[in-house]
C-alpha cells in the first residue's frame, strides 16, 4: 500500500501547484489562529445542524467536516466532468430500455439476471414513461478513486437518490467562512450556479404542467441518516420539504395536504428509495411512500425524480459490460472507465476472480449498501467457505479490485506547535454528482471528498461517523470563481417559493399540538413552583398548609399528580415525597416533554432558526431536569424555574418573531386552548375548600394564573373575592385570564376560516358572553356556597368547550391526514353470500 | 373446446366507513394460447371514482380502481365466458439438465426472457429444502415432462389440502415442515423446488372447474380462485401448466387470469383504503360449464 498516489506531494517531494496556496495559508497562521479557524467551523457547522436536527439523533447527523479541501486542477477535473456525463447519458439510455423493449436482453448485449435477479427492478414501472419528456436518470452520482498511476476511476453508480450534493454545498459554505483569504486568491470554481441551475431544471420539468408548478422533495423524515441533507436542499431549491403524510394521491395524481385544500404535485425530488414508495403496488409494508404513486406516474402526472426504478443500474453487477454498451448505445468508448470489476455469473469471469482471490473484494450483486468479504483477509477455512458460498450461486456475486486510494492532507484532530504535526495524509474518495436539464447534464464543480477506514469504502450511506472534505476545482476562468461569501443562502426567489405554498395539514397539526404541550408543560410547572415555593419556605404555617392542601387538588385535578401521591397530610414527609418525586419530572412531565421534542423536530421548517434554538434549549433543560431525579425541594425549584424561563422565552420569540399567518396561528390556538383549560382547572383546583379560607384559594388562582403581581399593583390592600376572580377569569385586558384565551380562540378561528364555514364557533361566544356576565360580587358571606357551585359550573363548561373546539379544529384541518392502510390481498375462503351490487359495471378491456 | 362462464365476487365490509379506497385487480381472463375470453364484465359497487386498465410486465390486464366516496364494503364482481382448447402436448420433451444448461448459458440463457422465472422472487425463493424436495424427482439424464409429473404427484401425494392453516406470506420451507397447505402453497413450494434446481417456472393465478355435482373426481381449489404451476420445457413445448393441487396436468378445466413469478405478481386484488377499522372479506367463485351441464355444478367443495 506504500504505493498510493500523493495528491498534494509529488513523487520527488515538492508540493503540486494547485494545493500551494491553501497551504501558504494553513502555515502563515499560527496554531492560536489556526485553533480558532477551527472553533469557528465547528461552531458554524453546531449551528447548521442545530438548524436541521435535533441533537437527540445523534445517527441523523451530517457527517463531519476536515477543513481541508481536496483540490483538482481544472485540466483533471474536466475529464472527470466529461466522464460522468457520459456515464449518466449512457445509465439513463439503459433504464429505458430494461423499462421499456429490453432490446438489450433480447440482443444478448446483458445478461437477465442482472436485470431479473435484482430487486430493484421494479416490474410496475415497466412501460411507464416519464412526463413531459423528463428522464429516469435526473440526478446522478459515482464514487471516484485515484489510482496509483494518478488516474481516476468509478467504483460505484449511484442511480437511486443519491446524497452529498447538499453535503458539499453546506460543506462549501462553511469553508467559505473558515478560510476568505484563500478564496480571495485561489481560483475556486463556484458552487451556486449548479444549485440555480438545478432549480431551473425542476421548475423546467414542472412548467409543462401548469402555471403554478409545485415541486416537492420527498423525504423519509427526521430519522433518517441524511434527513440534515434534505433540509438543506429543499431551502437551497426553493421547494416544499414532504414526508409521506404530506401527500396523497387521487385519481391518478399526487397532492400535498394543505390547510387550504388539496395542492397538485408536479415534481418529485424523492430521497425515499424506489420500492418504499408506494405501498399499493410495490412494498406494501412501507410507511415512507405515497399510496399510488405509481399509478400517479403511469398516468404520467407527476414526475419523479429519479424515477421509481431507477436503482436498477447502479449494481457493480452492470460494471463490467458498460464498455461494450457504451460503444453499442452511444458509439462511443467509455471516457472514465471503472476499477476492475467483475460479474461471477460467468464462467470466464468467475475464473479470473477464483484465480486471483486475494485481489479482490466480493459481495452481494444486488445489495444497494453491501458487506463485502475480502478474501485476503481471511483464514483458510473461512477462505474455502466462502469460495463455496461464491460456487453455490455465483450468479450472485460481482467482485471488485481491492482498491488503493490517493492520499490526501488532513489537518490534525490536535493542531499541534509543529507545523510538520498539522497535517496528517489519509486515504479518500471523491463523490461527484450531475444534474439533468433540457436533455444536457450539468456536473457539480467539487463534490463530496469522504476519507477512508477499513473496509467503509464501498459504502453508499453517508454517515454521522464519516469525515467528508470540501472539493475545489480551480478554474482557469476567472469569471466563475469565487467571492468569500455565503453562496448556498436561500434567495430571495427561493424564499418566497417556499411561502407561497399553503401551510401543510400535517405541520398545523404539529404546531397546534406543540403549542398545546408547551402550555401544558408551562401550567403543569407553575403548580409545582407554588407548592415546592412553599415546602422550601419551611416551617409550614398554617396559611402554607391551607395552600399546600388546595395545590395537591390543583395538581391532581390537572392530572400531573396521582392521588395516593399527595394523600398524606401537608405536613407529613409522605406528602412533601409525592409534590417532590412527581416534579422531579416521572409521568406526565417526562412524555409531556417527549411530545414537545417530537412536535418541534416535525414543525421544524415553520420555525425560526431563534425558535427552535429556544425549543432545543427548553427540551434540553427539561429532559436533564426530568434526567437528574433532583430529591432537595430548593433544587428542584431552581431547576423547574428555569425551564419556565425557557418556555416564556419561546413565547416571546413566538409572539415577536412569527409572520401572522397560519402557522403561527395554529400554534397559537394551540397554546390559548391549554391555556384556558389549565387555567380553569387550576381555579377549580385550588378553589375547592371551607369558604372561611377562600383568600388562599384566590392569592393561588393569582399565582398559577401569574396574576399576582399585575393584581397586587393595581389593588394592594387585600385579596378581594370578586376582584381576584375577575382578573383571572374575566379580564379581557389580562393575557392569563380565561375570558382572553376564549376570545383569542375564537378570532383566530374567524380568521383561519375567512368566511368559509369550518369550525362552529357559537359555542364560544356564548361562553364569552355567559363569563363576561357572570356575577362576581356577592353581598353575604352566606351566599359563598351557592355562588362557588356557579362558579365550579363555569369552569367545567369552559374546559368542556374548549376541548370540543378543539376536536371540531382536528375535523376540520386535520382530519384528511389519517395514514392510509394495506388491505391485504383477496384470498380467503367464501364467508357469506354478498350482497347484489348496486352500481353500473365498469367494463374497461385493456 | 370448452365453453365456461365464471362469476368471481370479492367483498371487502369495513367495520368504520372508508373514505379512499384504492385497488388493483388482476381479474380479467387472459387471452392465450388454448384460452379465449369472449366476453367480461367487471361490476364494482360502489361506483369508482376512476377505473384505468392497463398491461403489466408480465402482460396480465390490470385494472386500477380508485373509489373517493364514502363507502363501508366494496364489491367487486367478475362475469366472464371464456372457451377453453389447449393443443395437447405430445412427447416428453428434453432431459430436463438440457433446459437447465439453456438457462445458464453461461449468463446469456436462451431464451433470455424465459430466465426471469429462474431468479428468485419473494415468495418462490430457492431454498435448499425445496430444491432437495424436487431433486428426488430429477434422475440424470430424463425427459422433462415425466420428472415434472412425478415431481407433481409427489406433492399432492405428500401434502394434505388444508383451508386455513396457511396465509399468503408462508414462507416455503414452512410448508414443507406443515405438509399442509392449500393450491398456492403447493405452487410456491414446486416452482422453488424447480428454480433452485435452474428451471424456470411461473405462477399461475385462474380457476378451475371442480366439477361439483357430476360423477368422477371433483377437483380442489373452486370455492375461491385457484393458483398452478407453469414449467417452460424447452423451445419445443414452451411452457406447459400443472396443478399440483389436483395433481393434474392443464387442460381444459383450467381458466388462466395471471402469471407472475409468484402470488405477489399475480393477485388478483389488492388495495389500500383510508378508514375502514377492522375489515372481512369474503370471496366466492363459481365455475360453470356452458357445454353440457344441464344442472351448473355448485360452487366451492369441502
Amino acid at each position: 500500500m506504500n504505493s498510493q498516489y500523493d495528491e498534494m506531494v509529488t513523487g520527488t517531494g515538492t508540493i503540486r501547484p494547485h494545493w500551494r496556496g491553501l497551504m501558504q495559508t494553513v502555515f502563515s497562521l499560527s496554531s492560536e489562529q489556526l485553533a480558532e479557524r477551527l472553533a469557528r467551523a465547528s461552531a458554524q457547522m453546531a449551528d447548521d445542524e442545530i438548524v436541521a436536527l435535533p441533537d437527540a439523533h445523534p445517527a441523523s447527523a451530517p457527517p463531519s467536516l476536515d477543513l481541508l479541501p481536496l483540490i483538482l486542477p481544472e485540466s483533471e477535473w474536466q475529464a472527470i466532468a466529461d466522464g460522468l456525463v457520459q456515464r449518466a447519458r449512457l445509465l439513463d439510455t439503459i433504464l429505458a430500455d430494461l423499462y421499456g423493449p429490453q432490446c438489450l436482453l433480447t440482443e444478448g448485449l446483458l445478461p437477465p439476471h442482472l436485470v431479473f435477479g435484482n430487486n430493484e427492478f421494479l416490474r410496475p414501472l415497466r412501460h411507464v414513461q416519464p412526463p413531459r419528456g423528463a428522464p429516469r436518470l435526473y440526478f446522478y452520482s459515482a464514487d471516484l478513486v485515484r489510482l496509483p498511476s494518478g488516474e481516476w476511476r468509478v467504483f460505484a453508480d449511484r442511480t437511486q437518490a443519491p446524497a452529498g450534493a447538499g453535503y458539499a454545498l453546506h460543506k462549501r459554505s462553511v469553508l467559505a467562512r473558515t478560510f476568505p483569504e484563500v478564496f480571495r486568491s485561489a481560483p475556486v470554481r463556484r458552487l451556486d450556479s449548479f444549485i440555480e441551475l438545478w432549480r431551473t431544471s425542476l421548475q423546467a420539468i414542472a412548467g409543462g404542467a401548469t402555471e403554478q408548478p409545485r415541486v416537492a422533495l420527498l423525504t423519509p423524515g427526521p430519522y433518517n441518516d441524511a434527513y440534515f441533507e434534505h433540509v438543506f436542499l429543499a431551502r437551497a431549491l426553493g421547494i416544499a420539504l414532504v414526508q409521506s403524510s404530506d401527500l396523497a394521491v387521487r385519481g391518478d395524481c399526487v397532492y400535498l395536504k394543505t390547510l387550504g385544500g388539496l395542492a397538485k404535485v408536479d415534481v418529485l425530488y424523492r430521497r425515499v428509495d424506489g420500492d418504499y414508495c408506494d405501498s399499493l403496488e410495490l412494498r406494501e409494508d412501507s410507511a415512507l411512500g405515497v399510496a399510488g404513486l405509481v399509478q400517479a406516474a403511469r398516468g404520467q402526472n407527476v414526475a419523479i425524480l429519479n424515477m421509481l426504478g431507477s436503482a436498477l443500474v447502479e449494481s457493480p453487477a452492470f460494471t463490467p459490460f458498460l464498455p461494450n454498451l457504451a460503444r453499442r448505445l452511444l458509439g462511443q468508448d467509455l471516457l472514465l472507465p471503472a476499477v476492475t470489476t467483475w460479474w461471477c455469473g460467468q464462467k470466464g469471469p468467475l475464473a479470473e476472480v477464483r484465480a486471483a482471490m486475494d485481489q479482490f473484494a466480493i459481495h452481494a450483486a444486488f445489495d444497494p449498501d453491501p458487506v463485502p468479504v475480502e478474501p485476503a483477509l481471511l483464514s483458510a477455512a473461512k477462505r474455502e467457505e466462502f469460495e463455496a458460498r461464491l460456487l453455490r450461486n455465483p450468479e450472485r456475486f460481482v467482485a471488485r479490485e481491492r482498491m488503493c486510494p490517493s492520499l490526501t492532507p488532513c489537518l490534525a484532530s490536535d493542531v499541534g506547535t509543529l507545523e510538520a504535526e498539522r497535517l496528517v495524509p489519509k486515504p479518500v474518495v471523491l463523490r461527484v454528482m450531475a444534474v439533468w436539464h433540457k436533455d444536457d447534464w450539468y456536473v457539480l464543480p467539487g463534490g463530496s471528498a469522504r476519507i477512508v477506514t477499513g473496509n467503509s469504502i464501498y459504502r453508499n450511506m453517508l454517515r454521522h461517523s464519516d469525515v467528508i472534505k470540501d472539493t475545489w476545482v480551480f478554474s482557469e476562468q476567472t469569471a466563475d470563481i469565487h467571492l468569500a461569501t455565503a453562496i448556498v443562502a436561500p434567495t430571495a426567489a427561493a424564499e418566497t417559493a417556499r411561502h407561497e405554498i399553503s401551510l401543510r395539514s400535517r405541520t398545523a397539526d404539529d404546531l397546534f399540538w406543540l403549542g398545546r404541550y408547551v402550555e401544558r408543560l408551562d401550567s403543569g410547572l407553575r403548580q409545582f413552583v407554588a407548592a415546592l415555593d412553599r415546602i422550601v419556605a419551611g416551617g409550614l404555617g398554617a396559611r402554607h398548609q391551607v395552600e399546600l392542601k388546595r395545590l395537591a387538588a390543583s395538581l391532581k385535578r390537572t392530572g400531573w399528580v396521582e392521588p395516593d401521591r399527595v394523600a398524606a397530610p401537608v405536613y407529613a414527609a409522605e406528602f412533601q415525597e409525592g409534590i417532590t418525586s412527581t416534579a422531579a419530572g416521572k409521568g406526565t412531565m417526562r412524555s409531556c416533554i417527549h411530545a414537545i421534542r417530537r412536535l418541534t423536530l416535525a414543525s421544524r421548517d415553520q420555525l425560526s432558526l431563534d425558535m427552535w434554538r429556544s425549543l432545543q434549549q427548553l427540551t434540553n433543560t427539561a429532559e436533564e431536569h426530568v434526567d437528574q431525579g433532583l430529591r432537595e425541594p430548593d433544587r428542584l425549584l431552581e431547576s423547574l424555574s428555569v425551564i419556565l424561563a425557557h418556555i416564556a422565552a419561546f413565547a416571546g420569540l413566538a409572539a415577536e418573531n412569527m409572520v401572522r399567518g397560519a402557522a403561527w396561528r395554529f400554534l397559537d390556538l394551540g397554546r390559548r386552548i391549554e391555556r384556558g383549560i389549565a387555567c380553569a382547572q387550576a381555579v377549580g383546583g385550588v378553589m375547592i375548600g371551607p369558604a372561611s379560607q377562600v383568600e388562599a384559594g384566590l392569592r393561588l388562582s393569582l399565582e398559577l394564573c401569574d396574576s399576582i403581581n399585575a393584581y397586587v399593583t393595581q389593588y394592594p390592600a387585600e385579596i378581594y373575592y370578586s376582584k381576584a376572580l375577575a382578573f383571572v377569569l374575566a379580564d379581557a385586558r389580562n393575557p392569563r385570564a380565561l375570558l382572553y384565551q376564549v376570545i383569542q380562540v375564537s378570532s383566530h378561528l374567524a380568521e383561519q376560516a375567512d368566511g368559509r364555514e369550518s369550525v362552529d364557533v357559537s359555542a364560544l361566544s356564548s361562553l364569552i358572553g355567559t363569563i363576561q356576565h357572570f356575577p362576581l360580587e356577592i353581598s353575604h358571606a352566606s351566599d359563598m356556597e351557592v355562588h362557588e357551585e356557579e362558579l365550579f359550573d363555569l369552569l367545567d363548561r369552559s374546559i368542556d368547550c374548549l376541548t370540543d373546539i378543539s376536536n371540531s379544529i382536528t375535523r376540520a384541518y386535520f382530519s384528511h391526514i389519517a395514514a392510509p392502510k394495506f388491505t391485504g390481498f383477496s384470498r380467503q375462503r367464501f364467508s357469506a353470500s354478498p350482497p347484489t351490487p348496486t352500481a353500473v359495471s365498469a367494463e374497461a378491456k385493456p | 373446446m370448452t365453453r365456461y362462464a365464471v362469476r368471481h365476487e370479492t367483498q371487502y365490509v369495513y367495520q368504520a366507513a372508508v373514505g379512499i379506497g384504492m385497488h388493483v385487480l388482476r381479474m380479467t381472463p387472459a387471452n392465450t394460447t388454448g384460452q379465449h375470453s369472449i366476453g367480461e364484465s367487471l361490476t364494482i359497487a360502489p361506483e369508482p371514482t376512476r377505473v384505468e386498465a392497463f398491461r403489466d410486465h408480465f402482460g396480465n390486464a390490470v385494472h386500477y380502481v380508485c373509489v373517493e366516496t364514502m363507502h363501508d364494503q366494496f364489491l367487486v364482481t367478475l362475469d366472464a365466458q371464456v372457451d377453453v382448447k389447449r393443443p395437447s402436448v405430445s412427447g416428453d420433451g428434453p432431459a430436463w439438465e438440457e433446459i437447465r444448461e439453456a438457462m445458464r448459458n453461461d449468463g446469456f440463457p436462451v431464451p433470455p426472457d424465459v430466465a426471469e422465472f429462474v431468479s428468485p422472487s419473494p415468495l418462490a425463493f430457492p431454498e435448499g429444502v425445496a430444491t432437495a424436495y424436487a431433486m428426488e424427482s430429477f434422475k440424470s439424464g430424463c425427459a422433462i415432462l415425466p420428472v415434472l409429473r412425478d415431481l407433481m404427484a409427489r406433492i399432492h401425494d405428500d401434502f394434505v389440502y388444508t383451508p386455513n392453516l396457511t396465509n399468503v406470506t408462508t414462507r416455503v420451507a414452512e410448508v414443507l415442515t406443515l405438509r399442509r397447505g392449500v393450491c398456492q402453497d403447493f405452487a410456491h413450494l414446486m416452482i422453488a423446488g424447480l428454480r433452485g434446481l435452474g428451471l424456470p417456472a411461473k405462477y399461475v393465478s385462474g380457476y378451475v372447474y371442480t366439477r361439483s355435482g357430476e360423477a368422477g373426481p371433483s377437483r380442489l381449489g373452486g370455492d375461491a380462485s385457484h393458483a398452478w404451476v407453469s414449467v417452460w420445457c424447452g423451445e419445443g413445448l414452451g411452457w406447459i401448466e400443472f396443478d399440483p393441487t389436483n395433481n393434474v396436468m392443464v387442460e381444459n378445466e383450467h381458466i388462466v387470469l395471471a402469471y407472475g413469478r409468484d402470488f405477489l405478481d399475480a393477485t388478483p386484488l389488492r388495495g389500500v383504503i383510508l378508514g375502514g377499522g377492522h375489515h372481512t372479506l369474503s370471496v366466492g367463485v363459481v365455475v360453470r360449464n356452458l357445454d353440457g351441464a344441464e344442472n351448473p355444478p355448485l360452487p366451492g367443495c369441502s
